[in-house]
């Protein structure tokens, strides 16, 4: 399904959403809210950019990887020792971790990389456990379960963002930067190969495309964003535990990319935000409210299984449908091949 | 002492290599990966916990009733988790979904007994020595009984007529049921199977651990131990689990904190030699 003219009217008010959106978090939340709903939403902004690395391999290149908890871990830790220990301004810190967390994972990925589908998937669930006995286990560098205390706040020009709101408003510029690299990613020659290698590994095989490269880059790029949320989360806390790093939070983050929309970022935003503020708008429910997420979970998959975005597109297909949007510029696949399955709409 | 790890270590295996048979079993049959397998396992250790200590029933009757409910269990648990999604195009929605029943049947558990973890006692007590090995009878019970179980399991499928009406509906849904197979009967029959093999895994090991919510995570292990010894085969998985049963046992020699990490490890590294694991298919995915 591939929609070839470039202003489809509804396409914009895509984009007006997402301006809302970004309004909304930077303007009324933080005028709005106490400090506690302010560290809630945050935590969400960090999954959320960790989420984005989620995006980027399930969604773009179709690889179901636990892993973005290990990267997390290794970002958040190395960030934490470089700006600690060695006294590195944090903002240079976590550039660094980010960096030096691609290059872990490139290796890792080299590796990995040479097995199939739900081999892959398992052996990130392997790495997972590695990494957290080694997170809980090395107390001498990463604290074990006690964690690593009193770690530098951000810092920019010699301003430290110390105060709550700030922090928030750096992470907020965080985000939009990784949701811009994400949605350019989806423009380039790599992001297009990369969908190719997810909708037929064997055909994209035969178009040229190096598989193996291809998937290894993406498992590299998911690990970026994944650890640099894992050195925002750091260092907006002033903490890091190995707690943080389980196999429990992987599957947390893997529920909230499908939750939202594994197709796209703003659908991965709006997971991350419900996960995240679920249990603070259930709170009455208090000791039931995991059984009421497990539930939810298995009730999204039959009503919605392309989560939040996925609902959003084909209501606005039906609208386009009712109004004779850009009908004619749609070509190929007729509509009812289009529902379920991972969305291959290029919507300019 | 080596005589003791090895016992230690194949017992731990067996326990692996029914929760990965019970994993293999629906992977043949409906090509699902069941995320929730560890919590039916735990929900095991819990049923018969209360019908051995909370009901007083007998050894006979304990085990008559739990396989009844483990059998009932898993016929539920299609009909929730599997049947309403098996359209969907898309396979990660069943696992995401198994993800979500996993945390659901977690919630119900503590909800009926309680977040405190439960004492069983061995159900073979006493201790067997062999020159100053001290072998305890519960670990060469679990060996037998899985053994057992494993191997039942393995030959209805492959060699009874009941199994191979199962195969064919598992291979090929529609021309299965142009031979009249009742598709969904074979599927809920193996589901069932399936949840009481690994229930009673559960009942078998809650002397060994505390009968807790956190016995799910064993489910990982198996999982490492299906991916060595090649996915989506019963051979394989039961072989792959012993030997990580045996790794861990006698990793504790060196080092008792990173023991899953070694484990692991092993895992990764037999994937770098052998993608596809020791018994995995020898022919290449199509097109």
């Amino acid at each position: 399904m591939k929609k070839l003219t470039k202003n489809a009217p509804l396409s914009y008010i895509k984009l007006g959403m997402m301006l809302a959106v970004i309004i909304v978090m930077a303007v009324i939340v933080p005028v709005t809210s106490r400090v506690y709903t302010l560290t809630v939403i945050s935590g969400a902004l960090i999954y959320f950019v960790a989420c984005l690395g989620n995006y980027v391999i399930l969604g773009m290149c179709g690889m179901v990887s636990f892993a973005s908890v290990t990267f997390m871990g290794i970002g958040g830790y190395a960030s934490a020792l470089l700006s600690s220990r060695l006294g590195i301004n944090s903002i240079v810190a976590m550039l660094l971790s980010t960096i030096l967390t691609m290059i872990v994972a490139l290796l890792i990925g080299m590796i990995l990389m040479r097995l199939k589908g739900t081999f892959f998937t398992f052996s990130t669930v392997a790495l997972v456990q590695i990494s957290y006995s080694i997170f809980n286990s090395w107390k001498e560098v990463t604290g074990g379960p006690n964690g690593l205390a009193n770690l530098p706040p951000f810092e920019i020009f010699g301003i430290s963002l110390s105060s709550y709101k700030q922090s928030y408003i750096l992470l907020l510029v965080f985000c939009v930067i990784c949701v811009l690299l994400a949605l350019k990613l989806r423009k380039t020659t790599l992001g297009r190969a990369m969908n190719s290698v997810r909708d037929n590994e064997i055909a994209a095989k035969t178009m040229g495309i190096n598989v193996y490269w291809t998937k290894v880059i993406a498992f590299a790029i998911a690990a970026m964003f994944a650890g640099l949320a894992g050195a925002l989360m750091v260092h907006y806390n002033h903490f890091v535990v190995s707690t943080y790093f389980t196999f429990d939070i992987s599957t947390k983050m893997i529920i909230m990319t499908m939750l939202g929309g594994v197709d796209n970022p703003i659908g991965v935003f709006l997971g991350a935000i419900l996960i995240t503020m679920l249990p603070e708008w259930l709170k009455p429910l208090q000791e039931y409210i995991r059984l009421v997420y497990g539930v939810g979970v298995m009730l999204l998959m039959v009503f919605m299984p392309q989560g939040i975005w996925g609902v959003i597109e084909s209501t606005e297909k039906k609208l386009s449908r009712k109004f004779k949007w850009g009908k004619k510029t749609v070509i190929g696949v007729d509509d009812k091949n289009a529902q379920g399955g991972p969305n291959v709409t290029v919507s300019a | 002492m080596y005589l003791q790890l090895l016992v230690t270590g194949i017992s731990m295996g067996m326990i692996y290599a029914m929760l990965a048979t019970g994993v293999v079993l629906l992977v043949r049959a409906v090509g699902v990966l069941n995320f929730a397998e560890g919590e039916l396992f735990m929900l095991g250790a819990y049923v018969t916990y209360a019908l051995t200590y909370q009901a007083n029933l007998p050894l006979y009757a304990t085990i008559l009733l739990a396989v009844l409910v483990f059998a009932i269990f898993g016929a539920l648990f299609m009909f929730s988790v599997y049947w309403p999604l098996r359209k969907s195009k898309w396979p990660a929605t069943i696992i995401i979904s198994t993800l979500g029943a996993s945390v659901t049947i977690k919630e119900i558990v503590k909800m009926i007994w309680g977040n405190i973890p439960l004492v069983a006692k061995p159900i073979v007590a006493g201790v067997l020595e062999i020159g100053g090995a001290k072998l305890e009878y519960q670990y060469l019970f679990i060996i037998v009984i899985g053994a057992l179980l494993i191997l039942g399991v393995s030959l209805l499928f492959d060699k009874l007529y009941v199994g191979v009406i199962m195969q064919a509906a598992a291979q090929n849904k529609y021309s299965a049921e142009l031979l009249g197979i009742a598709t969904i009967v074979t599927t809920a029959a193996t589901y069932m199977i399936s949840a009481s093999l690994v229930g009673i895994g559960g009942w078998l090991v809650s002397p060994l651990f505390l009968v807790s919510t956190s016995l799910g995570s064993l489910l990982l292990k198996g999982f490492a131990g299906m991916v060595i010894g090649g996915f989506g085969n019963v051979k394989g998985a039961v072989m792959g689990c012993l030997l990580i049963g045996i790794i861990e046992s006698f990793a504790t020699l060196f080092t008792t904190t990173y023991k899953d990490a070694i484990v692991f490890l092993v895992l990764i590294i037999v994937l770098i030699i052998r993608p596809t694991g020791f018994f995995g298919p020898k022919i290449s995915e199509k097109a």
